[in-house]
């Protein structure tokens, strides 16, 4: 009797383990396959921005969506200038489609580092990866680095980033960090935030010593300068350490 | 005529030994129905006065022995009752073995039943009160961080889940998934698990199973007790303490607990990780804004006597807790950056605060019993969080409230017990209030109410053989009524227009659900449990009217109100096995849902009607909708344990849990694996010394991979932990309990954590450390 149930127990979790998994099941995901900035990595404010995607599936397409997001890192500050947004869902067809976006950039969009951020979903519900694709939004009137090396080579463990940063209104805020790229990523070093809200300076020297910790071979130096308009400018700087 | 007297008044007396005859002190004795109790002297001996005519169930339990549980038909004094009371092989089995509501023993019901009591809860040395009940095979949790987690059993969760505290079952936003059940761990004294279907006396929704938390009283005559425990988690630095304190003068009692918990942000065994390929740090290994406060208290005061006992429960519980920055919207490595402070709350963050009050009453009518209970709960739910951050939506507010739910619910059961030594009948009602407010500028379910009338009868006939049969029905009637709301929406810092997020809706239902249950004792060591039942669960107000995102899963979820109650016809089949040294048990269960009710990802981002125009959601994620299809839901869970020395035991504990939605095969989220734990301990008790108990543990945890997860989510591999545990206690009243969790500081994922979605793993090695103090059981009868 006892033997009796409790094999029956048995032959029902093999019942169970052996259920399959599901067949003729659309489960493939649609993929981006391209993105193309069409008027260019720069979008000038008041003028019109324009993307072409193409998209494909092994099944069938449903809908695209795009968006664009501030990739300002949170700080708020400025007036006369708001950061950009904008998204949209568009209709695909097929297993191949391709669609070209217009986004109206305004006058009054701050200038400074977006992101353009598109996925697709197949008509099963599948959905793509999210693609992430950096692009700057340009101001006439934006803060401009004077004299910011792109490149640098140092042969000294210690050493100084210096430049000048003007605007034609007020400058609001200078935030910088040092990064170290590891084969693991990037590692923070150092930052700083130099607040100048109020002042009427126009113009900054920038003039810091740094470090470079022991072992280092590439420092990534990272300026961000937002004007009291919302304006934001990015600088970087490659450090080679040279023993 | 004559005058009709005040029942007789009878006394029940006896004395409790050990198997080799020795006489053992301290030893509970009490009366299930009217809480009348009192401890055996140093002969062992007890005498229960001041009971009235009538049928009883007596306890006598001891810990580390098994207890026992006797049906008394009391028309005259009863002198003489010895009880000798086995060692227990396993700690599971020691305290109560009845059914709180039900009343049968767990043994002889048809379902797969498991009690733990406080000691059991306190050694498993977890960062909350689910978590410290996953060894039990079939019960899993959903955690958000740690201290924060949702039951799970046999695979289902939410709406499928009942827990009630004294029998009134908790209403808290179930379905939700960011926030954890509303109880102080230290007030879950008393926990039983009922695996499967027990629509009957629990409601529509106690699909799955159930959860029923029920404190110590205070049951001897004129005792006083006091506990202290503090417990500190290296994981988040929690401290959490209990303070425990109750009085009984004469049947007239007092019962205070009061709770505090507050966590630091915690540790993960990574400092980066991986989010849709991009590398973003993770600083100090700590996730960011996951600190919690907590504060609980519970309040009891009562009256038990020869008629019953009665009583009144008020508590709090208040809880805070901060959302990881990473995982709201689209992580940055800016929302990540170290704010200098692992300890502080900052938005976005939640806060549940649950009040509670309720009169419980056991009245003797005959020599039957009526049992009552009324309450009223509130359930308010608040997220915070700055408008247009991380995927909230853009609003004018500034209160930065953006989501509140309110949910009030009555409720009065009343359940009428017949009994007889071999027919018992269990007639009850419940009666139900709830009315869900809502506020903030993002909801995502709306503003409804509803009111539930219920009748049921439960039957249990004993025949020859060890047979057991118990069968019984409930009629349910619901009336659901989903008010219409409407939300802002802005673009750019300019309002477009209003959205229509749910309209009026308003229908009744009428169910019924039945279940038949077969028990046999086919010997004294083995026991045969089978158990059908067709239930019925009505349509939750999310399921019908949700239309927002849902923070803790995210995603957009949509209800649909073309659903229809849920049916299903549940089966299982368990066999139980105890003699000396071996005890095992195995369940298998085949559950078939005619149309069970999930989120279906669908082929559409999220998005809003605003006047006729259509908008993406904010930072649109895919639309999730409410849809119903067959489903088939089976599993098993088996336990074993095996003596091997005086001292050392072996144990080994697994289950399985497959849950399908026909015909896309759709796999239902927040599923556990295979899972396989074997334990070894080591368990020494010294009677009549200062040292009475030591208990070191080690047990090796294995999880399968899940790879039967909804389209588009995150398959999860197969990990190994860890876990260690010692513990010892004293006979002045000190007890330590030392618990390592994760011992190797595994990085690992779990199919039952949202944060598998952002690439992070579950919380790294934990060490938890504990010290009680109790006082005041060792001052009762010395007279």
């Amino acid at each position: 009797m006892k033997n009796v149930f409790f094999f029956s127990a048995l032959a029902l979790m093999l019942t169970f383990s052996a259920c399959n998994d599901d067949d003729g099941v659309d489960a493939d995901k649609p993929r981006i396959t391209s993105v193309n900035f069409v008027t260019g990595v720069d979008a000038k404010a008041g003028e019109v921005m324009e993307v072409r995607a193409s998209f494909t599936d092994d099944e069938n397409l449903s809908e695209a969506y795009f968006e664009i997001h501030e990739n300002f890192d949170g700080h708020k500050h400025g007036k006369a200038n708001t950061k950009f947004e904008a998204s949209e869902i568009i209709s695909l067809d097929g297993t191949q489609d391709e669609k070209t976006i217009e986004f109206s950039v305004p006058t009054t969009a701050a200038a400074g580092p977006y992101h353009l951020e598109i996925s697709v979903l197949d008509k099963a519900g599948n959905r793509s990866d999210v693609k992430v694709l950096p692009f700057n939004i340009t101001q006439d009137g934006q803060p401009v680095f004077v004299n910011l090396n792109e490149t640098m080579n140092i042969s000294s463990k210690d050493f100084t980033i210096e430049f000048t940063v003007t605007d034609d209104v007020d400058i609001a805020e200078i935030i910088y960090e040092l990064y170290e790229h590891t084969s693991n990523g990037e590692i923070e070093i150092t930052g700083g935030d130099i607040d100048l809200d109020g002042s009427d300076d126009t113009s900054f020297k920038f003039n810091q010593n740094f470090s470079a910790p022991e072992g280092a071979d590439e420092l990534e130096f990272i300026v961000r300068v937002t004007d009291s308009d919302g304006n934001l400018t990015v600088g970087e700087v490659e450090i080679e350490v040279q023993p | 005529m004559p005058i009709q007297h005040v029942s007789a008044q009878f006394f029940i007396s006896g004395s409790v030994f050990s198997e080799s005859g020795e006489p053992l002190e301290g030893v509970d004795v009490y009366l299930h129905e009217t809480h009348q109790g009192t401890a055996t002297d140093e002969s062992g001996f007890f005498k229960l006065t001041d009971v009235r005519k009538g049928h009883y169930h007596l306890h006598v339990t001891f810990a580390g022995y098994h207890s026992v549980s006797q049906d008394i038909i009391l028309n005259q004094n009863l002198e003489g009752l010895n009880f000798q009371l086995e060692v227990s092989v396993n700690e599971l089995h020691q305290v109560i073995i009845e059914n709180s509501l039900e009343k049968t023993d767990i043994r002889t019901n048809p379902k797969s039943i498991v009690h733990v009591d406080q000691h059991y809860l306190e050694m498993q040395g977890g960062s909350s009160f689910m978590k410290n009940l996953e060894v039990i095979p079939g019960v899993a949790s959903i955690n958000n961080g740690v201290g924060v987690s949702k039951p799970v059993i046999r695979g289902l969760h939410g709406n499928r889940v009942v827990m009630t505290i004294n029998g009134i079952k908790q209403e808290g936003q179930q379905w939700g998934e960011e926030h954890g059940l509303e109880i102080d761990p230290n007030n879950a004294e008393q926990v039983e698990i009922i695996k499967g279907p027990s629509t009957l006396m629990y409601g529509s929704d106690a699909v799955a199973g159930v959860i029923n938390v029920r404190p110590t009283l205070p049951k001897r005559k004129d005792e006083v007790s006091l506990s202290q425990r503090v417990e500190y988690q290296s994981i988040n630095h929690a401290l959490r303490s209990g303070t425990h304190v109750a009085l009984n003068r004469g049947g007239n009692w007092f019962k205070l607990r009061y709770g505090h918990l507050s966590g630091a942000d915690y540790s993960v065994p990574v400092s980066q990780f991986v989010y849709q390929s991009r590398i973003l740090p993770m600083p100090r290994q700590r996730l960011k804004n996951t600190a919690l406060n907590e504060d609980a208290v519970n309040v009891y005061a009562g009256i038990s006597r020869k008629w019953g006992y009665a009583y009144l429960h008020g508590s709090l519980f208040d809880q805070t807790s901060g959302f990881f920055t990473g995982a709201f919207g689209i992580p940055t490595s800016y929302d990540l950056r170290d704010d200098g402070n692992i300890w502080n709350i900052d938005l976005p963050y939640q806060r549940v605060r649950h009040t509670r009050l309720a009169a419980h009453g056991n009245f003797l009518l005959g020599k039957n019993w009526l049992e009552v209970d009324a309450g009223y709960q509130n359930n308010h739910r608040m997220e915070v969080a700055k408008p247009h951050s991380a995927a909230f939506s853009e609003s004018q507010d500034v209160s930065n409230e953006a989501l509140l739910l309110s949910l009030g619910t009555y409720s009065v059961n009343a359940r009428y017990f017949d009994y007889d030594s071999s027919k018992r009948t269990i007639v009850g009602m419940s009666l139900q209030h709830k009315s869900n407010g809502i506020d903030g500028y993002e909801f995502i379910i709306p503003a409804y109410t509803n009111q539930l009338a219920a009748i049921y009868a439960l039957f249990r006939r004993d025949f020859k053989k060890g047979v057991v049969l118990n069968y019984g029905a409930r009629l349910e009637y619901n009336d659901l009524d989903i008010q219409s709301s409407t939300t802002d929406f802005y673009r750019n810092g300019i309002r477009i227009g209003e959205v229509i997020r749910s309209e009026d809706w308003h229908k009744q239902f009428l169910q019924w659900s039945a279940s038949i249950g077969y028990n046999r004792t086919i010997s004294d060591n083995l026991q045969l449990k089978s158990h059908v039942a067709r239930t019925s669960r009505v349509v939750q107000a999310n399921e019908i009217g949700a239309n927002g995102l849902h923070h803790g899963a995210f995603r957009f979820e949509r209800g649909s109100s073309k659903l229809d109650p849920e049916t299903a016809v549940q089966s299982d089949i368990s066999l139980h096995f105890e003699h000396k040294r071996l005890l095992w048990s195995i369940s298998g269960y085949y559950n078939y849902f005619q149309n069970f009710i999930y989120l279906n990802p669908s082929a559409s981002f999220a998005r809003l009607e605003v006047e006729g125009q259509i908008f993406p959601y904010p930072e649109a994620g895919q639309l999730f909708e409410y849809v119903q299809s067959p489903a088939h839901h089976l599993g098993y869970e088996f336990e074993a344990e095996y003596k091997l020395t005086s001292y050392f035991r072996a144990k080994v504990n697994s289950d399985y849990v497959l849950v399908d939605a026909s015909p896309s095969s759709s796999h239902v989220p927040f599923v556990a694996p295979f899972s396989v734990k074997p334990t070894i301990e080591y368990l020494r008790e010294f009677h009549h010394k200062k040292l009475e108990e030591i208990h070191i543990g080690l047990r090796y945890e294995f999880y399968g991979a899940q790879n039967r997860v909804p389209r588009n989510d995150i398959p999860t591999e197969a990990y190994q932990l860890v876990n260690g545990v010692i513990s010892m206690s004293w006979s002045n009243g000190f007890s330590i309990n030392l618990v390592g969790s994760n011992l190797f500081n595994t990085a690992y994922f779990n199919n039952l954590s949202r944060y598998k979605t952002l690439g992070i793993p579950e919380p790294g090695r934990n060490l938890s450390a504990s010290i009680k103090y109790m006082f005041g059981q060792r001052l009762v009868n010395r007279k």
